[in-house]
């Protein structure tokens, strides 16, 4: 898929949402309150795929850092998204990188979906884990 | 792609026969100075290569901090993800495949995964690669 059919398929064909000018980007909103970024590169060769997950813990960062890093190695494996960190917000975001040229047209919406479904299955599972006493 | 595919293409273009799956049913392979295991992913026309980047010690919050910020951004392979195991050793991963991948998209993948792989080898200060990879 070529970056114009890429941004076509994106923008006119699943529904989201540009977000304000000056950010390269979409917003898809889930009912359940799941959001959902799409940001090009600079290039227009890749999607990158954010969902903030939770807010940062002011303390225990340490071993959220690490917890992370060693879940991400079973990332590859399983399409499962990569646990980053994103400084600004603040946040814990799942995050997946899509890249346009070995990606079919009909492929991007099924990434999409399981993208967000991927999302739903890991903030549910951390929001239950902060809900247990320690 | 399937990993029978993968290794069949890298087989025929660089004319090394695939050794034996080792650890974690990888297949390792060398390009330059970098060492790439492939693996067979799940659905099974999908394949994830690793490679190691360093070592960290894991009691040293800021180097750790710095490695897990380092998913938000990495503009070589932004499709990449990296990781680190219980020994601190921090490896980077990719997924590759999808049945419509060809065998030069393949190789530009692998490319742009050593290509960010010796980026954080540098910013780790790497030296040499464990004899054997892990994970």
């Amino acid at each position: 898929m070529s970056p114009e059919q890429f941004e076509d398929v994106v923008s006119g064909a699943l529904g989201l949402v540009a977000l304000p000018a000056g950010d390269q980007g979409y917003n898809l909103p889930a009912e359940d309150g799941l959001e959902i970024e799409a940001h090009f590169s600079a290039g227009r060769d890749y999607l990158l795929l954010l969902c903030p997950l939770m807010d940062f813990p002011e303390d225990g960062a340490h071993g959220a850092h690490l917890g992370a890093l060693l879940s991400n190695l079973s990332s590859a494996r399983s399409g499962i998204p990569t646990m980053a960190f994103d400084a600004h917000r603040a946040a814990f975001v799942a995050r997946k990188a899509l890249y346009s040229p070995s990606l079919g047209a009909n492929q991007l919406k099924a990434a999409l979906d399981e993208f967000v479904s991927h999302c739903r299955q890991i903030r549910n599972r951390m929001h239950e884990a902060a809900r247990v006493p320690a | 792609m399937t990993l029978d595919e993968a290794l069949q293409g890298l087989s025929a273009q660089f004319g090394v026969p695939p050794g034996p799956p080792e650890k974690g049913g990888r297949h390792y392979y060398r390009f330059g100075d970098t060492t790439v295991g492939l693996a067979q992913a799940q659905p099974e026309d999908f394949l994830c290569a690793r490679t190691w980047v360093g070592t960290v010690d894991m009691r040293d919050e800021s180097a750790v901090a710095r490695v897990a910020l380092g998913n938000m951004d990495l503009p070589v392979a932004p499709d990449a993800m990296l990781g680190m195991d219980g020994a601190g050793e921090v490896y980077l991963d990719m997924r590759l495949g999808g049945e419509d991948m060809t065998h030069e998209q393949f190789l530009d993948a692998l490319e742009r995964l050593i290509g960010e792989a010796m980026r954080w080898k540098q910013t780790l200060g790497s030296a040499d690669e464990p004899a054997r990879q892990g994970g």
